[in-house]
């Protein structure tokens, strides 16, 4: 199996099995994640923020003018969610034992995948990942801020 | 305040300056796309080191900037700089690109400015007498000298006074953050729009 091909298939798989794999990570990150409560409280910031962002942009995925490698998904293409996604778990699990063998690189790899299969441009996945490292760093000294002031 | 902690926030203003700076001329240099990609993989980078600080390593020279230039209320290491990189990532992702410039400069200097002018500073502001009058004008001059080099005049003298008058209001995000994401919305939210 050749390099693309191997990349063609995780990517393909992922597609596939993008809501599966979904509620796996979430399952598996409400059960090993250290700031649980940040890291949910940024999943729903950002999800709604990145559905808000794509109906304000209104920007046309690279697939609409040259077509990808999997069916072009209707919606508009800024900010990419699964990298938003990827994103907040990338952030979540930093500081674990596992982040940096399992996290990092599938987050990594499921931004890129974005990009390999055409369905969103460099920009669109950057944004993504902005927009979640910015949802879960506020959160994160919004909460710890919170609890300081509490004490 | 103590003349300890008032020569640590010196050297640390000063280093965010100069560190803006510098970033903001390799902005100009890399051009859009590119200066997304990097501040996209310095990001990165800066949370892989936050990373190795929480799993309790050992980074010489990180750990020496980070006692030299970090506050010590900050929540994790390297807070100031990963919420910089991060709010310019956000306004670069969000806003055109010579907007975008024009807040990452207001936020270096103007902010820098502020704290230097502020901590000598002697008229407290009626809606926070922890912040002082000369520093929210520091800000405003700073930031417009700056950003008017990329946005017209009237946009940098408005944009300015509203993120200056943001930055007087205490809250619990950062300023490096709060002020790239505060300026992204009212980049679309008002009219005068650069």
């Amino acid at each position: 199996m050749s390099w693309d091909q191997a990349w063609l298939a995780f990517a393909v798989f992922f597609e596939t099995f993008q809501y599966l794999a979904f509620v796996v990570a979430i399952l598996a990150a409400i059960a090993f994640l250290p700031r649980r409560r940040i890291f949910l409280q940024s999943l729903v910031l950002t999800v709604v923020a990145a559905f808000a962002l794509k109906l304000f942009f209104q920007q046309d995925r690279p697939c609409v003018l040259v077509e990808g490698l999997v069916a072009c998904p209707s919606d508009f293409g800024m900010p990419s969610i699964h990298a938003a996604f990827a994103g907040v778990f990338f952030m979540g699990s930093l500081g674990t034992r596992f982040a940096a063998w399992v996290v990092f690189p599938v987050a990594l790899l499921i931004a890129y995948s974005r990009i390999y299969l055409g369905v969103h441009s460099s920009e669109q996945v950057i944004a993504g990942f902005a927009l979640a490292v910015a949802a879960y760093l506020a959160n994160w000294l919004y909460v710890e801020k919170k609890e300081a002031a509490k004490k | 305040m103590k003349p300890d902690w008032r020569r640590f926030e010196t050297g640390r203003q000063w280093f965010h300056i100069l560190f803006g700076g510098a970033l903001l001329a390799g902005s100009l240099a890399l051009g859009p796309q590119n200066t997304r990609h990097a501040y996209f993989f310095a990001l990165l980078l800066g949370l892989f080191i936050l990373h190795l600080k929480m799993r309790g390593h050992k980074l010489p020279v990180i750990d020496y900037v980070l006692a030299r230039f970090e506050r010590k209320t900050a929540v994790f290491a390297g807070q100031g700089a990963l919420m910089y990189f991060a709010g310019a990532l956000f306004i670069l992702s969000f806003a055109p690109f010579d907007f975008a410039l024009a807040v990452i400069a207001i936020v270096a200097f103007g902010d820098g400015f502020a704290t230097l002018v502020g901590l000598h500073g002697k008229w407290p502001l009626p809606w926070n007498p922890r912040k002082k009058t000369e520093g929210l004008l520091a800000f405003i001059f700073s930031a417009v000298a700056i950003s008017s080099l990329v946005l017209p005049l009237q946009h940098a003298l408005a944009y300015s006074i509203m993120l200056g008058i943001l930055e007087t209001i205490d809250g619990p995000v950062d300023d490096n953050l709060l002020l790239p994401v505060a300026a992204t919305f009212l980049y679309y939210a008002v009219p005068f729009g650069a």
